[in-house]
């Protein structure tokens, strides 16, 4: 689709910031069209990255479940866990399939988590080890730029 | 005191009606301006202008939504400002309490209005200018007075769950864990190690047991302009507690935005720790404290999934819900697992 949906809702938004609210400016409504240019503006970003980041986070998750699958001691969540590190090729790449599939993943590696790291064997530290550094980079990506309140944003 | 301007008739009618049988004192009572303001996203506040016999006033009212940000009792918002004013801690004075829906539609109270200032919004890097030390100064003193008062035998004291020094921190604990389990829309890892973390590793039991504003912060109170706090406001979410629930959120990373040197942003941490020891005649453990401040970036994540969850499925469409739900949201997921990271030893890269 030409043009890009972010450029579009970037666009908008940059009216609703730039023209609306400081046209409403003292009134309560003026506070809320500020706020939603802002939000518009996040979501501009986030659309363009949005199936990116969810097809790595699950493959780095099923990365991780694989590598877990020797190190867990229960063996329905060594099953559990066998089962999701399959790759399987989603039915589409909607946003919506995608979160289906993510949160799925997302709450087995809480399971694991909570299993692993009261664990005390090398691997299980090296597993606990590998989560953290899973979820830092997934904080990391899913971080919204600040933006740039000028003029200052009524609380 | 703002211009005569009336936004809502229909609810100014009801205001004078009530006011004029609620403060039968102010003779020949009339409302002359009625405007809805922005006072965050758990009530809807209106500033008032009443003109009386006494000559012309402002009110705040702060009236219950259908559904807010987060779920609170107004009897404990205005006990909590009976009981501070006149505290030398600057609060308005609180006129009255109306627990039923039937005068305006939803329980409210009304509170003086303080003309003087305005709050900062807490994502604007530098917001105060040369007025940032003076204003730290006072943030942190006023944190200490809050911590300092004896709750016993107050108003706020008697409309407030019970807590004793031992179970202060699992019942905060268990509070935010149940939020976030009641709300979430998508399955939350990073808070939820974290929540193992801190029950793994509980905190000593409080010195004391204080008053906890419970969102003292950057944007809760009002300053004005000159380096002076005229009001520290929003205390829907007061409660008694440990003294360093209050002291931890305040300087949760978030409000820093990035300053690690500086507490909230504001002060270098030794003069803001001295500054609020003296106030609240506590002391400081480093240790203690430590367990608090990860305890306020998970209070934080149940703030803000809380916002998200009534922002998607209420008749609450303030946008700031909405932002709530992601930016900051998204902002302490990435605190957290930053915080986690070094615990656990490891590099941020």
């Amino acid at each position: 689709m030409r043009p890009d949906i972010p450029e579009i809702l970037a666009k908008a938004s940059e009216t609703l910031s730039a023209e609306v609210a400081p046209a409403l400016e003292g009134q309560y409504k003026g506070g809320h069209a500020a706020m939603i240019g802002l939000i518009g503006g996040m979501a501009a970003a986030a659309f363009e990255n949005a199936v990116d980041i969810r097809l790595k986070e699950i493959a780095a998750m099923r990365s991780i479940f694989q590598e877990a699958e020797s190190v867990v001691t229960e063996p329905p969540l060594a099953s559990r866990l066998s089962r999701a590190s399959v790759h399987v090729h989603p039915k589409d790449h909607k946003v919506s399939t995608l979160n289906e599939i993510h949160d799925g993943l997302t709450t087995l590696l809480i399971d694991l988590h909570a299993h692993i790291e009261v664990q005390t064997s090398p691997g299980a530290k090296a597993i606990d080890q590998q989560i953290w550094r899973y979820l830092l980079s997934s904080a990391g990506e899913r971080m919204p730029p600040l933006p740039n309140f000028e003029p200052p944003l009524e609380e | 005191m703002t211009e005569d301007l009336i936004e809502d008739a229909e609810l100014a009618a009801k205001v004078e009606v009530y006011l004029a049988a609620a403060m039968p004192e102010k003779r020949s009572l009339k409302v002359k301006g009625l405007k809805r303001i922005h006072g965050g996203a758990s009530r809807q506040t209106y500033s008032i202008d009443v003109l009386s016999a006494d000559g012309l006033e402002g009110l705040i009212l702060r009236r219950d939504p259908e559904a807010s940000l987060i779920d609170t009792e107004r009897e404990v918002e205005f006990a909590a400002y009976q009981t501070v004013h006149g505290r030398d801690i600057p609060v308005p004075k609180p006129y009255v309490l109306e627990k039923s829906a039937e005068p305006l539609g939803a329980p409210f109270f009304m509170m003086e209005r303080i003309e003087t200032g305005e709050a900062a919004n807490p994502f604007q890097p530098g917001v105060f200018g040369e007025h940032q030390s003076t204003i730290g100064q006072q943030v942190f003193e006023y944190l200490g007075r809050i911590a300092r008062i004896d709750p016993a035998g107050t108003p706020f004291e008697s409309v407030v769950p019970k807590v004793t020094p031992k179970n202060a921190w699992s019942v905060a604990l268990d509070y935010w864990d149940n939020e976030i389990q009641k709300h979430m829309i998508e399955p939350q890892p990073i808070v939820a190690a974290v929540i193992r973390h801190l029950r793994n590793n509980p905190p000593p039991p409080a010195q004391k047991l204080s008053i906890v504003h419970g969102d003292f912060r950057v944007g809760n109170f009002l300053h004005d302009g000159e380096g002076i706090i005229t009001a520290v406001l929003d205390w829907e979410m007061a409660h008694l507690g440990d003294p360093y629930e209050d002291l931890a959120w305040a300087t949760d990373p978030l409000w820093a935005l990035g300053d690690q040197e500086n507490a909230a942003g504001l002060i270098p941490w030794a003069e803001a720790i001295s500054t609020w020891e003296k106030a609240s005649e506590c002391t400081f453990d480093k240790d203690a404290f430590a367990w608090w401040s990860l305890f306020s970036s998970v209070k934080g994540m149940g703030i803000w999934i809380t916002s998200q969850h009534t922002y998607l499925n209420s008749a609450n469409s303030d946008p700031i819900l909405a932002w709530s739900g992601w930016f900051t949201k998204a902002a302490h997921n990435l605190i957290l697992s930053m915080r986690m990271a070094e615990l656990k030893g490891l590099s941020p890269s």
